[in-house]
């Protein structure tokens, strides 16, 4: 699985490389329920994604300033404090971003209705 | 930090009885409840420390929401969580109120990353 990942950064010309059927690492997300999977660097830019391109880009010019600002928002409360994760819940849907220094993942899962 | 004057009866029982359950689960370090506008109502912690966690904490829910509005189709937040190194933060907004939480979430992910 980190073969196939290296492999499809090293082609700079379009983002979307490689298929991704078959990678375990989309599967073990998949197995959750979880169909969408973006992957950005620190700096906003999605390098890999399961969704159409478009709305990758959508979702990542949208999640990359949120990330920022939660950053902003825990580090103006406590300097020595950092935010490792981000869960969005709404209604239907919940994100997930997981931040990191050098790249964030963004896993949106579509929740199941609940009769309550 | 006593505008609960403004508030109706039953919203101010709601908000205490909130508060009680929400104290009452375990690795909770500070509540704090505010009201529709933002303000905080009632909580834990010192009235500085609370003023600020409401600020800035409404301000990012409200960009978290002007982010779900823009999604096909438009939804409503209903839960933000804000984890960091040392604790996380739990937003849930409401009709009447919106409960901030702050614990001490215990997971295995920051151990991991130590080699």
């Amino acid at each position: 699985m980190a073969d196939k990942r290296r492999q499809s950064v090293k082609q700079r010309g379009s983002i979307f490389t490689a298929v991704y059927e078959g990678d375990s690492f989309v599967q073990h997300f998949e197995k959750r329920g979880a169909r969408e999977i973006i992957i950005m660097d620190a700096a906003g830019k999605p390098l890999r994604s399961t969704v159409s391109q478009r709305r990758t880009f959508v979702y990542a010019a949208q999640l990359h300033p949120l990330a920022k600002m939660a950053r902003n928002v825990v580090r103006d409360l406590d300097p020595a404090n950092d935010v490792t994760f981000l869960r969005i819940r709404s209604e239907t849907h919940e994100v997930h971003m997981s931040l990191n220094p050098e790249f964030m993942v963004v896993v949106i899962q579509k929740l199941k209705a609940r009769k309550r | 930090m006593q505008g609960a004057d403004a508030q109706p009866k039953r919203t101010q029982s709601y908000v205490n009885e909130a508060y009680r359950l929400v104290l009452e689960k375990p690795g909770v370090e500070e509540v704090l409840i505010m009201n529709h506008s933002g303000v905080p109502v009632k909580t834990s912690m010192s009235r500085q420390d609370a003023l600020q966690h409401a600020c800035l904490y409404d301000n990012f829910r409200e960009k978290t929401q002007a982010f779900l509005q823009k999604l096909e189709p438009p939804q409503t937040l209903t839960m933000l969580r804000v984890r960091t190194k040392l604790h996380e933060v739990l937003i849930t907004p409401d009709a009447k109120i919106t409960i901030l939480v702050v614990q001490n979430a215990k997971d295995a992910y920051m151990k991991s990353l130590d080699p």
